[in-house]
């Protein structure tokens, strides 16, 4: 038998080729294999906190006032905000809950992040608005000449909670930072700035307080400004309730070392000054609004379905009959209601905001005469 | 003859190497597939279980449902009886309607039954029963109704029944 040497190679050199081939499939399909566990792990492990927090927003949404450390190890992305809905990225997993303030990017600090929360009620309660944010996330307040600043931060039940990180420049040093520039303000903020990774300032009618009703414009040092990408400048309205009332919301972009006006948007009770503080900027704060304007609208029909259903349940001869007949006539709910359809329509309108405090007031104070004066029970 | 033989053995070798290979693989594939049924029915009904106990939360703390002491201070587990009066009242059917709560209580039924008093009716809070083949899970809490014309509290059970697609 005779068989060709070069025949002979040619084949071994194939079958070497084959083993080439199947080891590399089999190295492709485990590696593969490994990945897609790895990816699997992570995504379990991010869907379980993803789920925890989501128990979180839900246990603390049934509290009217509450602060909680969330514990978390991962890192909070938000997408996009959709009409109050809210879209976050958490490592592979997605989260998806409604009407939270927050800054857009959230990094735990020791796996922690703060979960506020405040009722909203005008008068009667409609719905309650998380906050969250981060321990290195610095709030910075300057102080004004009317004490607003202060009664954000020290008011017992209606103040910022103490674990949220806040500095406070006093009245007097940042007039004179304003007339003079000195940087010795913002010596506190320099020494600390290592351990946040934001800084947001928080103003109360700076124009007026520290500008002589001139616009105000402010640079504050590069070291401070590095990590500052929004500001704010509440303008509160004596007239229309101050801090607890209606007034207006300036947000401030920052573009280089300067902060430029940019939106104007109107606030309606404190809940909603706390909303500005930690929404991420304008755009935030107004797509939360519109899903909360749209439950105070639901919350007022049903309101009125209330004081109807309460008419037909108290007998005719009942003076409380007569008295919620009385309120009813009035349509002081339906009114509100109209008005609150004027805010969804336009919600930079500031005049429907500050009207719409005022019926709530009035709403109030025919509520607190039924309960108080009548011995009816309450509208709300 | 010697060799046609030997590659008779090889070859009959060589099949019954692929069978058993084949059986095995079959097998584990078989295997596998079980587990991980049972394990994902398993998963899925604890993530129902976890969802119907989310929603029974969304409910307690509902202001559409909550009653308020007359200093606004809120009441634990306590629900105004005129508030589910009115919810009582409205057509469920409604698509307005079911959009209106379908993110708070997505495809389930809510009751309220009240317990020995003289309010002796079941309310129905929401209702929206899906199309498709679906199961149910069902959950209750005992809360207080509390009627603010007689200023008293009525013992009661909020029943949800939480529709799930298997």
């Amino acid at each position: 038998m005779y068989t060709d040497p070069r025949k002979k190679a040619i084949t071994v050199q194939l079958s070497w080729i084959y083993i080439l081939i199947a080891g590399a499939m089999i190295l492709i399909f485990f590696s593969r294999v490994i990945v897609y566990v790895q990816g699997y792990g992570e995504k379990t492990i991010t869907d379980n906190i993803r789920d925890q927090l989501n128990d979180a927003f839900v246990k603390i949404r049934a509290d009217r006032l509450f602060f909680q450390q969330l514990q978390t190890p991962k890192d909070f992305k938000l997408e996009r905000c959709d009409f109050g809905k809210m879209y976050y990225k958490i490592g592979r997993s997605s989260l998806k809950t409604q009407g939270i303030y927050s800054p857009s990017y959230l990094k735990p600090s020791q796996e922690q992040l703060l979960l506020w929360t405040l009722p909203w009620e005008m008068p009667y309660w409609i719905d309650n608005m998380l906050y969250l944010t981060s321990p290195e996330v610095l709030y910075v307040f300057i102080e004004d000449q009317w004490g607003y600043v202060k009664e954000l931060l020290e008011d017992p039940t209606y103040g910022l909670p103490a674990n949220i990180s806040r500095v406070v420049i006093s009245h007097e040093d940042f007039s004179r930072f304003v007339s003079t520039k000195q940087k010795n303000v913002f010596k506190e903020i320099i020494q600390k700035i290592d351990s946040f990774y934001k800084v947001k300032f928080v103003m109360v009618d700076a124009a007026t307080d520290f500008g002589e009703g001139q616009d105000l414009q402010l640079t504050f040092p590069e070291e401070v400004m590095r990590k500052t990408d929004t500001a704010i400048n509440i303008l509160p309205d004596e007239g229309y309730g101050g801090l607890d009332g209606a007034g207006e919301i300036q947000f401030f972009d920052v573009v280089g070392a300067e902060f430029t006006p940019g939106k104007t948007r109107p606030y309606l009770g404190r809940s909603l000054v706390f909303a500005a503080i930690f929404a991420q900027d304008a755009q935030q704060y107004e797509c939360n609004l519109q899903y909360f304007m749209q439950r105070f609208k639901d919350v007022n029909q049903f309101t009125q379905k209330r004081a109807e259903m309460l008419y037909e349940s108290y007998p005719p001869e009942h003076e409380c009959h007569y008295y919620i007949e009385k309120f009813i006539e009035s349509q002081l709910l339906q009114k509100q209601c109209i008005e609150i359809q004027d805010a969804i329509d336009n919600l930079s309108n500031a005049d429907t905001f500050k009207e719409l405090y005022e019926m709530s007031r009035q709403i109030e104070d025919e509520n607190y005469n039924l309960v108080r004066y009548r011995y009816c029970a309450g509208i709300y | 003859m010697r060799t046609n033989k030997k590659a008779q053995i090889r070859l009959a070798e060589n099949i019954m190497v692929i069978i058993i290979f084949v059986f095995i693989l079959v097998f584990g594939i078989a295997f596998f597939t079980v587990y991980q049924k049972q394990t994902s029915g398993t998963k899925h009904k604890e993530r129902e279980e976890k969802a119907a106990s989310s929603v029974l939360a969304k409910i307690m703390a509902l202001p559409e449902l909550k009653c308020l002491s007359s200093t606004g201070q809120e009441e634990v587990n306590c629900f105004d009886l005129y508030k589910v009066k009115v919810l009582n009242a409205e057509n469920h059917t409604q698509p307005e309607f079911i959009d209106h709560f379908y993110d708070i209580m997505l495809e389930s039924k809510v009751s309220l039954e009240t317990l020995k008093s003289e309010i002796d009716e079941i309310f129905t809070i929401y209702e929206n029963e899906p199309v498709v083949k679906h199961d149910t899970l069902t959950k209750k809490m005992p809360v207080f109704l509390y009627d603010p014309i007689n200023e008293q509290k009525y013992y009661a059970i909020l029943k949800l029944d939480y529709y799930y697609v298997r």
